[in-house]
């Protein structure tokens, strides 16, 4: 940007979104050519954390925890160990994961008040509540109206834990195994566990 | 795939300013996905991404007041990327603006 006009020009096209779409098009595009990246590169890349590291993660994790309390212990004690059970990996933004469990008459909620911490290999990348500012600064003040707002009531007594998820500490909550699920196989278990249940949000219902 | 884990270590890969690696829209997950898929195809090392990815955004919150509401984490990494993209050579500022002009223009028909 050489002259006030470029300049001004450029800043203009950079406030779109159009600008940010044609300019890293044009980055891929000239990588593919100059062979640097093939075709289905990105779209590998992408893929990988949309397959690899999803809620389905999270909710096996949760149906075998229901099913094998041995395994729910292990969980309880050393949440990094145990996911490696099950063949999954910690690496990105998942060193430190510690479980909670929420029981009859008590209920854990995750946030991260600073930014987005959030536990990526047991439950992908964040979704858009989650960073949200006003979700952020209100689940510390009035946890059961943010509740409500996510279709959650809980009993008057129940008492409510929050965690402050940190690049320290991403916390995970293993929600109540809803009632009338005896017996069901893990698969069919995991199928009733949702993102928000995982962060104490939602409830699993069958 | 296990090498963009691998990379992907580094505190500095966490969004650092209250955003995260969500993609809101499509051209994200590209400038996410070209950054890691040059990392791994030995083009830089990671650690130069995120140095340069660091510098960026130190260079935003130089100028700009903490709650501003211009942020945006992927501009910062678009930015990030494309300085180290022409500083290692890897493109060259002719070619890339001459071919953004193309794709604004739609007188590129090539799908990406």
């Amino acid at each position: 940007m050489s002259d006030d006009h470029d300049h001004d020009h450029h800043h203009h096209l950079r406030e779109s979104e159009t600008y940010y779409a044609a300019r890293t098009k044009a980055l891929e595009s000239l990588f593919r050519e100059k062979g640097l990246i093939g075709t289905d590169t990105v779209d590998r890349v992408i893929n990988f954390f949309e397959h690899e590291m999803g809620p389905f993660n999270g909710a096996k994790v949760v149906a075998k925890a229901w099913t094998d309390p041995a395994f729910k212990g292990r969980l309880l004690a050393d949440a990094n160990k145990a996911i490696a059970e099950l063949g999954m990996r910690d690496g990105i933004e998942g060193e430190n994961l510690k479980v909670v469990e929420n029981v009859p008459g008590t209920h854990n909620v995750v946030c991260c008040t600073l930014c987005s911490c959030w536990p990526w290999p047991l439950l992908g990348l964040p979704p858009y509540w989650f960073k949200d500012p006003v979700f952020r600064a209100r689940v510390v003040r009035e946890p059961r109206g943010v509740l409500s707002d996510f279709g959650v009531t809980l009993p008057e007594e129940s008492k409510i834990e929050i965690w402050d998820s940190s690049a320290q500490v991403r916390y995970f909550v293993i929600p109540e195994r809803p009632a009338g699920t005896d017996g069901w196989t893990e698969e069919k278990l995991a199928a009733l566990v949702s993102t928000e249940a995982m962060q104490g949000l939602g409830l699993a219902t069958a | 795939m296990d090498a963009y884990v691998d990379d992907l270590t580094g505190r500095e890969a966490i969004p650092r300013n209250c955003e995260s690696l969500k993609f809101d829209e499509p051209w994200q997950g590209r400038a996410f996905g070209m950054v890691l898929a040059l990392a791994e195809a030995k083009s830089y090392p990671y650690e130069d991404f995120r140095k340069s990815l660091i510098s960026t955004i130190g260079e935003w919150d130089k100028t700009h007041e903490p709650g501003d509401e211009t942020w945006s984490y992927y501009e910062q990494w678009l930015a990030a990327f494309e300085k180290l993209a022409l500083a290692k050579g890897l493109v060259t500022p002719e070619e890339l603006d001459q071919r953004t002009e193309e794709f604004l223009h739609r007188t590129r028909d090539e799908v990406i």
